[in-house]
């Protein structure tokens, strides 16, 4: 949302208001820019960008330390690395339950099945150290077992235990080797 | 002579009356709010301000996110 003064005297000031909804806002760098459009002789048009980071309450990294968006696993054993690393200042952090599902299209699969959660056993490994900032990093050891007959797109979905982030969602793909 | 200085006088108002122009002048175009706990603010409000450094009315005209 954008507000603005619409008429500004010589010599005085004006202000443009941006205003940036951060609600569904879970992590990362944010750049949202505005384009000021202006009867003015030197800049008609310019653009005013208001950045920062938001630092999430569970941040989710892969192994190599990059912001974590996608979740590629696979049923492989000693495949791909299965695994992914949880941030936050939370000392008891649990895992409680971490599942998958299928998401665009059945793709041969009957429908019924496709709303069905592939469970994904896993195992965690608690931090040894605790960060300058006073967050702890816990690592996520995935094992997947081949319930899908093929390896599809979809969802995981990582219930935890913490009171305001109950539910990790990472868009994915779960590999059936 | 003094004919030819009124004209001259006369021409050089005319031409700053049509040179009069707003100029747009801010400081800064980018902001950087920083880092920011996830849940800590619902909304994030940020003021430009730009000054008219012109000699006539600044008309800002739209204002958009893009």
């Amino acid at each position: 949302m954008v507000g603005f003064d619409s008429i500004i005297p010589p010599g005085r000031e004006g202000k443009i208001t941006q205003k940036i909804d951060l609600k569904n806002v879970h992590g990362g760098e944010f750049n949202k820019a505005v384009t000021v459009t202006s009867n003015a002789k030197n800049q008609p048009s310019l653009r005013l960008v208001l950045k920062g980071v938001i630092k999430p309450i569970i941040g989710m990294t892969m192994p190599d330390g990059q912001q974590a968006t996608y979740l590629s696993l696979t049923t492989k054993a000693g495949g791909a690395t299965n695994e992914l690393l949880l941030t936050t200042e939370k000392k008891d952090l649990q895992v409680k339950k971490v599942s998958f599902k299928v998401m665009g299209g059945g793709g041969g699969q009957p429908e019924w099945q496709a709303d069905m959660p592939t469970f994904i056993n896993f195992t965690m490994q608690k931090p040894d150290s605790i960060k300058a900032d006073g967050s702890m990093t816990y690592k996520l050891v995935f094992a997947p077992k081949a319930d899908l007959k093929d390896s599809r797109d979809g969802e995981y979905t990582i219930e935890t235990n913490h009171p305001d982030r109950a539910e990790l969602k990472i868009r994915g793909r779960l590999q059936v080797e | 002579m003094h004919r030819f200085r009124a004209t001259i006088l006369a021409a050089l108002g005319l031409s700053s009356a049509l040179l009069a122009s707003p100029m747009i002048t801010i400081d800064t175009m980018e902001y950087n709010a920083g880092t920011i706990r996830e849940g800590t603010k619902q909304e994030l409000v940020h003021i430009f301000k730009v000054k008219n450094t012109g000699d006539s009315t600044l008309r800002i005209t739209d204002a958009r996110p893009g």
